[in-house]
């Protein structure tokens, strides 16, 4: 991925973002919750589901369906629902999928979540294919026909498939006792899928906010009452129907694939899954353009065991020590370290981190930025902010310095700005559920008011530290967060400054095990 | 939240759910109001065109038992080329196989052709393509004029010429005749489809114009 097309995505995201969360507000701007609206997509599916799969009946698959869809008390709502709901699944994924990507969060140690997210898709829509056959109605026998033509190409069967649906013979009821068993088979393997999906976060967020849930889910409900979902006649393999009700969503590739040689149907299928699944090698950064992954000095952990619980990417291990000293040392594994940079906000001593990125590369570097002595209130953002929001602020006073990511920001630098002269320091981060390192603002609300490790020091003044959402189309309230927090900055007087270069790391951190030999 | 983003949220939450659904069932024009369809729906297994012989009383003996089969066919499976004329318009010219890399699998053909509605006349021809010459007869139905002394079938074996006929026989009328033809005149509706294909009972090629319903 080319620098210039990176800072393009980011420009498109942002201008999208803007637009959600005028409408939503940045907690609940959907675009930030995509593949969490996919699994309680996944989740409503499985309800409706249930219901639907005890009043369908394989003997009769269009009566049945039709008895469903002409119950306007419970079935009708329910099966509309479930439609909805899978193509809501399929535009949720897709948003996500597109979201990571734009992000450059598809490759390294993202590859499986990315992989194992191509075929969920890829099973959702067979498993959508699967539910339109089931209702056999104009549209379920269009798409078996579609399906049989793909499938007669393949040498797996003995007789074509695509046969069945020519009038010959009635179509067997083993033909759909195998189409719902296939329909409830293929959830369960997305099942599976989404448990590898997630298997390298640490403490994985499957759900939006309760609010966004239910609020989702009760308009679903309504436009499912509003407007059923379409059922077209019963399958008649010699009807000949003007037209046939089409979901675009989910089967927006069955007018290509009709029109289409089957061999090149699978030719184009197969090139775009090749296509989607290479793209964790397609956008691999060179060698020298990656962040290195975090790792330990020895000399200064304690074995506190802060990091691994605080690592977003279950990337840090506590292992035996190779010396005498009876703590535990902590272990990065590079395969799973996304340098993010958050172990290195949650290390007291300052012993872990990506290279250059450490607490103690944080403070050395603002010692030895002359420009950095503040004089008026520090707004520390994070570097995925939007950079017209930044300047916005910046336009009302801010000293603006930036970090890759809030949790990467190590407390003991706002101390340290606050004893330089800063008269307040406000943190402002990315919205948490669109936090590229997933767990940033979280930590640093821990690590500033919680007294989680490393946690700001009591001695820092509480009044004169602050922290914001800095969201795209959301600038207002950041502005306002900004404008209280100076307003209720106490008197600059109240201040002893101290030079900056004068400041030892030693006198803002937690000071190293006594037997450590540490180079400052 | 303030009441008016409220109100908003929920308003773009239903627009984009309005959207949603309307995307998930839009009506997908598919055939023309007045067009009805001749589908062409052919499964059947082609005919073994052989040449039979009697295997020699010292080939037989070289054989094991089991395997001293009274008649030994050799050959291929025919082709067949099929028209269909309506109206006296040529409407589909075909040249059908058996299906496998051996083409010895039964023959499929399923074809959807687009007819105006009304009544037509429909002429179908199914011919095979191969001429048997001199040497070449379809399968044998006659079982072998002699048996070979010295392979005199007893115990398990024994009525074996008989049953390797029988045997042949119901494969001959399993196949294909070498050339079928429909001559009739066809009545459809709109939006419907007449279907054309071969009967094993009748062995003949029959049309099925279903009412609607």
């Amino acid at each position: 991925m080319t620098p210039r097309f990176s800072a393009s995505a980011r420009r498109l995201l942002h201008v999208l973002d803007a637009g959600a969360a005028r409408l939503f507000g940045w907690r609940g701007n959907p675009l930030h919750q995509a593949g969490t609206l996919a699994v309680v997509m996944l989740l409503v599916l499985l309800v409706t589901g249930l219901y639907l799969v005890f009043v369908y009946r394989v003997g009769d698959p269009a009566g049945s369906v039709a008895r469903v869809a002409a119950d306007p008390w419970i079935g009708s709502w329910m099966r509309s629902l479930h439609r909805y709901a899978s193509d809501l699944f399929v535009v949720a994924a897709l948003a996500h999928a597109v979201r990571m990507f734009l992000q450059r969060r598809s490759w390294g140690p993202r590859t499986l979540a990315w992989l194992s997210g191509v075929v969920l898709v890829g099973v959702g829509l067979v498993c959508a294919w699967t539910g339109f056959v089931m209702a056999w109605d104009s549209f379920g026998l269009r798409l078996a026909r579609a399906g049989g033509r793909l499938l007669d190409v393949v040498p797996l069967f003995s007789e074509p498939v695509s046969r069945g649906f020519a009038g010959d013979a009635p179509v067997t009821s083993a033909f759909f006792f195998v189409n719902l068993f296939l329909h409830i088979l293929l959830p369960l393997a997305m099942g599976v899928g989404l448990w590898l999906h997630v298997s390298r976060l640490a403490r994985p967020v499957l759900l939006p906010p309760r609010q966004i849930t239910w609020a989702l889910v009760a308009v679903l409900t309504v436009v499912a009452i509003a407007l059923p979902a379409p059922l077209g006649p019963a399958a008649d393999p010699f009807a000949l129907p003007a037209s046939t009700p089409l979901n675009l969503v989910t089967s927006w590739w069955v007018p290509v694939v009709e029109r289409l040689p089957a061999g090149v149907a699978w030719g184009a299928g197969l090139l775009g899954l090749a296509l989607m699944l290479a793209v964790p090698r397609l956008t691999r950064q060179p060698r020298e353009a990656m962040a290195a992954p975090s790792w330990v000095d020895p000399q200064l952990c304690t074995g506190c065991n802060q990091c691994p619980q605080d690592c977003p990417w279950d990337a840090i291990t506590m292992v035996a020590r190779g010396d005498d000293r009876p703590t535990l040392v902590a272990l990065v594994d590079p395969e799973r370290c996304v340098s993010c940079g958050i172990c290195a906000g949650s290390c007291a001593p300052m012993g872990v981190g990506p290279p250059g990125r450490t607490g103690r590369d944080q403070l050395g570097r603002l010692r030895e930025d002359a420009t950095a002595a503040p004089t008026a209130p520090v707004l520390i953002c994070c570097d995925q902010t939007p950079a017209a929001a930044r300047a916005v602020l910046a336009a009302r006073g801010a000293a603006i310095r930036t970090v890759p990511c809030v949790g990467n920001l190590h407390s003991s630098v706002v101390e340290l700005l606050i004893r330089a002269g800063a008269t307040g320091v406000m943190v402002a981060g990315c919205p948490p559920r669109d936090c590229v390192g997933r767990e940033g603002p979280k930590w640093l609300h821990a690590r500033l008011y919680l007294d989680r490790e490393a946690e700001l020091q009591a001695r820092v003044d509480r009044r004169r530290v602050g922290t914001t959402t800095l969201a795209a189309g959301a600038v207002g309230e950041a502005v306002a967060d900004w404008e209280r927090f100076v307003a209720g900055l106490p008197a600059p007087d109240e201040l002893r400054p101290e030079p900056l270069a004068q400041l030892a790391v030693e006198a803002i951190c937690d000071p190293p095990p006594a037997d450590a030999a540490v180079t400052p | 939240v303030t009441p008016g983003r409220a109100l908003g949220a929920t308003a773009a939450a239903g627009a984009a759910a309005v959207a949603l659904a309307l995307l998930s069932g839009i009506a997908w024009p598919v055939t023309r109001a007045e067009e009805a369809a001749l589908r062409l729906s052919l499964r059947a297994r082609p005919e073994r065109l052989e040449t039979c012989r009697t295997p020699s009383a010292e080939e037989l003996a070289a054989l094991a038992e089991h395997m001293r089969q009274r008649t030994v066919c050799e050959g291929f499976t025919a082709s067949y080329r099929l028209r269909v004329v309506v109206d006296g318009h040529l409407l589909a010219d075909i040249v059908a196989q058996g299906g496998g890399l051996r083409r010895d699998r039964p023959l499929q053909l399923l074809q959807d052709h687009p007819i105006p509605a009304g009544s037509h006349r429909l002429q179908v021809t199914l011919d095979r393509r191969e001429v048997a010459d001199a040497g070449t007869a379809g399968p044998s139905t006659a079982p072998p004029a002699s048996a070979p002394a010295v392979t005199v079938d007893t115990g398990r074996y024994a009525g074996r010429a008989g049953r390797e006929a029988d045997e042949r026989d119901r494969r001959r009328r399993a196949t294909l005749p070498a050339a079928l033809a429909l001559d009739t005149t066809l009545t459809i509706a709109p939006g419907r489809v007449a279907l054309i294909s071969f009967d094993s009972e009748t062995r003949s090629l029959a049309v099925r114009t279903p009412a609607a319903p």
